[in-house]
């Protein structure tokens, strides 16, 4: 059995069901589509006032997509715990790190292959829109948001893959983290007594990173850091995801 | 090539669903693994899969534990649970799932489909087949590599009459061409024309390793019918050779654990005249439920007497 074989399987598990597909899809929709309505239709008011930050209206439309990439990741993890297809793919493949690893290698090579052109294009259409608000690649940290949104999509559907394999349950790790990481923390984020806390989360440092333009008092890291944050968050997802697949009984 | 389970137990917590089990599953016949529901069988074909791991002893398939197993559905062909499929699938996307991480050929998947008889529905999506159809679909899944080992957990589940003798076939050629065949059931009737061979279980412990005739010999409990016009008299000589005579309905008698040539000879002896005479014997599903009841009564003896 080769790495390229379960690739393959794991390709045609995603491909095979439209819910999965479908989300998938979404996201760039969302994303693209979100950011460009707000900068076509809000871009002129916005600009007037004094903490415009054009990157941030221009990447609106991730906090909508994040929750389309979220659900394709768990439906693609969670649907095997769900309907109880977990046993037929490891009689088929038993080396539980064999199947583990091809089911990030997919999800994240299909999150990066969404992600990257949709982040590129994202960014061109909405600072398009703007104008002479917009701003351009050379600008300070937009180079830096532009490859953190990019990189926000990966880091996120692992980080998802990798805590529905915690849970083993669907519904569970749906419940918990679309009103976790969607819900209370950006909530969080407007009670200053939580920010100190909330700011450290997965989606909030990554989000920083994808949007933050100029230094936000409220934020005690650098934009810099959101990425690596938002990375040790996954690795610990993915990594505590492995422990319970190697350990428990299918 | 044979499945060997080594003194293998499994406990989930403070239960034991295996204990202690030992036997082979030989080629070249249907190996019937039989036993109550929550006897242990589908814990220990799942270990024989890799999904659970024993507790202690060890499962080998093939001599080797199935997680070491490389491209394993060339080798094993299993059918636990039919329904753990996705709805939203294909059947034909659900074998090229399975085919493609162990490279086999695609070509393998209509033929595996159309062997069901689902060649025709190979396009649609599972969540319309009927239980029947889904099963069907198990067994596709478990014959998709042309494997030397089958292990399949109640295959006769939601089939048609015409669907049971169509897979008692299925299974009689396969264990015909040398394979390992192994089939749960929980219904002694199913297994006794189905299987060759019995491994029966009750609380997770063996009860019996046996060839079906042998079974049927040992465990069928015989017992004379007999109708007479002298019962008392040949109640009291049977009584005197060890057996007994027990009234039975519409004025016949039985004389269990008895042979009719025993009782026509005590008979004979006495000039009792005889107007009926014969063997019956025990049906099998009588036997094997004998048999588990026992289990359970043992099960539950050390907890006896204890304060």
């Amino acid at each position: 059995m080769t790495v390229r074989s379960v690739l393959y399987s794991e390709w045609t598990k995603i491909r095979s069901v439209r819910s999965i597909v479908g989300s998938l899809l979404l996201t760039p929709v969302l994303l693209i589509g979100a950011g460009s309505f707000a900068c076509g239709a809000y871009g002129g008011g916005e600009a007037s006032h004094d903490d415009f930050n054009p990157l941030a209206l221009g990447f609106w439309g991730a906090n909508f997509a994040q929750v389309a990439a979220a659900v394709f990741a768990m439906l693609a993890m969670g649907g095997e715990y769900e309907k109880g297809t977990m046993v037929s793919s490891l009689t088929a493949v038993p080396q539980r790190g064999r199947l583990y690893l091809g089911k990030i290698l997919t999800v994240g090579g299909l999150s990066v292959v969404m992600a990257v052109p949709a982040a590129l294009l994202t960014f061109f259409l909405t600072q398009g829109l703007l104008a002479e608000h917009g701003v351009s690649l050379d600008s300070p940290g937009v180079a830096r948001g532009v490859m953190s949104l990019a990189l926000y999509f990966p880091l996120l559907t692992l980080l998802c893959v990798g805590i529905t394999a915690i849970f083993r349950s669907l519904p569970t790790t749906m419940g918990l983290l679309l009103s976790f990481l969607f819900l209370l923390s950006p909530l969080g984020m407007e009670v200053p007594s939580l920010r100190t806390f909330v700011q450290f989360l997965p989606d909030r440092a990554g989000l920083y990173a994808a949007m933050s333009l100029h230094p936000n008092t409220d934020i005690v890291y650098s934009a810099w850091l959101g990425m690596p944050i938002m990375a040790v968050w996954t690795a610990a997802a993915v990594i505590g995801g492995w422990q319970v697949l190697r350990s428990r009984d299918a | 090539m044979h499945i060997d389970v080594r003194n293998v137990t499994k406990r989930f917590g403070s239960t034991v669903a295996v204990d202690q089990l030992t036997f082979q599953v030989e080629p070249g016949r249907v190996t019937g693994f039989l036993g109550p529901n929550g006897a242990g069988k589908t814990t220990t074909m799942r270990m024989m899969l890799g999904l659970d791991r024993p507790t202690s002893g060890e499962v080998l398939v093939g001599g080797r534990p199935y997680v070491q197993l490389d491209e394993p559905l060339r080798l094993v062909g299993a059918l636990l649970d039919p329904s753990a499929v996705h709805p939203g699938r294909r059947a034909r996307d659900q074998l090229l799932i399975l085919a493609r991480s162990n490279r086999i050929p695609e070509a393998r998947v209509d033929a595996a489909l159309d062997l069901v008889g689902l060649g025709t529905v190979a396009g649609r999506r599972i969540g319309g087949f009927s239980l029947g159809m889904r099963q069907r679909l198990g067994l596709a899944t478990a014959l998709l590599g042309d494997p030397r080992v089958l292990i399949l957990d109640e295959p006769l589940n939601g089939l048609d009459a015409e669907g049971i003798q169509w897979i008692r076939g299925l299974l009689r050629n396969l264990a015909g061409e040398g394979r390992v065949v192994l089939v749960a059931s929980h219904l002694m009737n199913e297994m006794a024309v189905t299987a060759d061979h019995l491994v029966v279980v009750g609380r997770g412990r063996l009860l019996a390793d046996v060839s079906m005739t042998e079974f049927s010999a040992r465990y069928g409990r015989g017992r004379v019918f007999l109708r007479t016009t002298g019962p008392q008299r040949l109640g009291r000589a049977l009584a005197a050779d060890g057996f007994a005579l027990t009234p039975a309905d519409d004025g016949a008698w039985e004389v269990p654990a008895a042979r009719p040539d025993q009782v026509g000879a005590v008979a004979a002896r006495e000039g009792i005249p005889l107007q009926e005479l014969a063997l019956r014997q025990d049906s099998l599903e009588e036997a094997f439920l004998r048999m588990t009841a026992r289990s359970t009564e043992f099960a539950a003896a050390p907890g006896q007497g204890t304060p």
